[in-house]
C-alpha cells in the first residue's frame, strides 16, 4: 500500500484492520506507542486515542463486505506529536469532515466530528485506488 | 468488555460496563439495555466507573438507551464517569443530554 511516511524504526503497523475486533488491536498498539514518547501528556494521548479509533471505526463500519478490501493502520512518533496513517482499498469516499454534530438523540453519525475536535489534524485524502487517513495530535 | 447487571428494584436497573465500550462492545450493551427496559426495569443507571473507553459506537447505543428507557415512561443515567468519557461527552456536546451523577445513587435520586 503506498504508506506516504512508511514503516520507519518505531512505526506500528496493524494489517488486516477490516472488522471491529480490529479496534482492540489498534488500541494495544497505542499503548505501546507511548512507550517510545514518554513526554507525552495524558490529554494528548487520550485525544490521539479518541480520533484514531473513530477513523478506524469508521473505515470496519463502512468496510465494502467480502472478499478483497484491506485495511492497515500505522501509528508513529514524530518530535511533539503523534500520528496515524489508515490507508483502504476501498472506494472512495464522499465524507464531509466539517460536518456538524447530529440531532441530541441520533444513534449515529458522531464519529468523525469527534474526531476532528479531538485531532489537531485529520485529512482524508484518494491516493491512487486507496483511501488515506491521517490523525494528527500533539502536545 | 465485561457487563454486569443488577436488578435493585422491580423498576430500576444498574447496568456496568467494564473495558472498553467501542463497537463491538456496543452492541451487546444496546440489547442488555433494550432486554432490561422490556423486563420492566425502564429506570437504568448505567455505572462508567470501570469503564475505560468510551466511543462514539458506544455513545451510541447509550442514546439509543436512553430512548428506550424514556419511551417506557423511564430514564436513564450515567455514574461515575472518568476523565475519558467526560470528554468524550464534552467534545459531542452530549453532557447536556447524558447528565453524568457522581454515584448510582445520586442518578437515581436525580430528576
Amino acid at each position: 500500500m503506498p504508506s506516504p511516511r512508511g514503516d520507519t524504526p518505531g512505526v506500528l503497523r496493524i494489517e488486516g484492520c477490516v472488522a471491529p475486533e480490529c479496534l482492540d488491536h489498534v488500541q494495544d498498539a497505542i499503548v505501546r506507542l507511548w512507550e517510545g514518547a514518554p513526554q507525552a501528556t495524558d490529554e494528548a494521548r487520550m485525544m490521539f486515542e479518541i480520533a484514531v479509533v473513530e477513523v478506524v471505526g469508521n473505515v470496519v463500519e463502512h468496510a465494502p463486505k467480502g472478499r478483497g478490501f484491506e485495511a492497515t493502520v500505522r501509528l508513529g512518533v514524530e518530535g511533539d506529536a503523534a500520528w496515524a496513517e489508515i490507508l483502504d482499498t476501498g472506494p472512495a469516499l464522499d465524507i464531509d469532515l466539517d460536518a456538524g454534530l447530529p440531532e441530541d438523540l441520533a444513534e449515529s453519525g458522531r464519529g468523525l466530528a469527534l474526531a476532528r475536535r479531538a485531532a489537531h489534524e485529520l485529512t482524508l485524502d484518494r491516493v491512487g485506488d486507496h483511501n488515506l487517513w491521517t490523525v494528527l495530535r500533539r502536545w | 468488555m465485561n457487563l454486569e447487571r443488577e436488578l435493585p428494584s422491580p423498576t430500576t436497573a444498574v447496568l456496568r460496563p467494564r473495558g472498553r465500550l467501542t463497537m463491538g462492545a456496543a452492541t451487546t450493551l444496546k440489547t442488555a439495555i433494550d432486554g432490561t427496559v422490556a423486563d420492566g426495569h425502564h429506570l437504568l443507571v448505567i455505572d462508567l466507573g470501570e469503564t475505560e473507553f468510551l466511543d462514539s459506537s458506544g455513545l451510541g447505543a447509550l442514546v439509543g438507551g436512553l430512548r428506550v428507557a424514556r419511551a417506557a415512561g423511564g430514564d436513564l443515567r450515567l455514574a461515575r464517569v472518568g476523565t475519558q468519557v467526560r470528554t468524550v461527552l464534552e467534545l459531542t456536546t452530549m453532557d447536556r443530554v447524558l447528565t453524568p451523577y457522581v454515584t448510582v445513587d445520586d442518578a437515581f435520586a436525580a430528576g
